[in-house]
């Protein structure tokens, strides 16, 4: 894999996050109704993660790929801690562990 | 001591009130919204709006919960896991038509499977929006691993398709983590 298909994943997993974050923001917020600015900013985000992982996909095997969505949950934790103040508490990060070397494994076979 | 004993009581009495508010604010601000539509009551009802009004913006910013097992955000959570699911095994029966075309299978389109795929797609986003009104994204984000375990398994119920010892194994180790996340999910409702 070239450092710029490299650069490609992360855009992809990166832009996956941002947009669960932003979707998180719309909706965890207020009592009634919710933030449409960043619902909108989470569709864009998740449209240019999807559009950048089919283009990936026509280029390498999904069982190559996959194991970047394994990667995609410790990011999830990360940014949610730094954007939403949610505090992972050690039993998470176990949980977290536990799945990437699971959807890690489960890709790295066919 | 006497004084963390206050305390604790305090914190409680908060917390009872506030699920008080989240359940009592939703259904007066639905029937304040309703006085304000009729320009006869808003007419009539100019002084209690602008202090109703007051009321609403100072709710917390808790979301409210529908009451039924329907609105359990975690029932939505696993409505919206189900329904990805069941999207990815839609989107692999249409896929056959796929084979023959080069350009991203538009004439994928001509499949109801795909269609179906997408709706379920499209569905299980508003589940999932649902959800997270509620849960806690790295907790909510986290339960949906699940799919790693469920997308193989209707893959070999529906699909044919096989699962090999080591898969078999990460399947567990994902299934475990999981069990892992919803533990601690249970831990920080049962704090609430």
């Amino acid at each position: 894999m070239t450092p710029f298909n490299f650069l490609l994943v992360l855009v992809s997993e990166i832009s996956a996050t941002v947009g669960q974050i932003f979707f998180k923001h719309a909706m965890g917020k207020s009592a009634d109704g919710m933030n449409l600015r960043s619902l909108v900013g989470g569709i864009a985000f998740m449209t240019l993660s999807f559009f950048v992982w089919i283009a990936l996909l026509s280029k390498f095997d999904l069982s190559y790929l996959f194991p970047f969505d394994g990667l995609n949950r410790i990011i999830v934790v990360v940014g949610a801690s730094i954007f939403l103040k949610e505090k992972p508490t050690p039993r998470i990060w176990l949980g977290v562990a536990l799945i990437s070397v699971g959807v890690m494994i489960v890709s790295a076979t066919d | 001591m006497p004084e963390l004993s206050l305390d604790s009581a305090a914190g409680s009495a908060n917390s009872q009130s506030a699920i008080h508010n989240s359940q009592s604010v939703p259904g007066k601000s639905a029937f304040i919204r309703g006085q304000t539509v009729s320009p006869v009551y808003s007419a009539a009802f100019m002084s209690t709006d602008t202090s109703s009004s007051a009321i609403t913006t100072e709710s917390e910013p808790a979301p409210a919960r529908h009451p039924g097992w329907f609105f359990n955000p975690y029932v939505q959570l696993a409505v919206s896991t189900l329904l990805t699911a069941s999207s990815h095994v839609f989107l692999k029966k249409g896929s056959h038509v796929l084979a023959s075309d080069a350009w991203f299978g538009w004439a994928a389109l001509s499949s109801p499977w795909t269609w179906a795929g997408i709706a379920a797609m499209v569905t299980s986003l508003f589940s999932w929006l649902y959800a997270l009104r509620f849960v806690a994204l790295n907790i909510a984000f986290n339960l949906t691993a699940i799919l790693h375990a469920l997308v193989p398994l209707c893959g070999w119920l529906f699909l044919h398709e096989t699962i090999g010892l080591k898969r078999g194994l990460g399947i567990a180790l994902v299934v475990s983590g999981v069990l892992v996340i919803a533990q601690a999910a249970y831990e920080a409702e049962e704090k609430l």
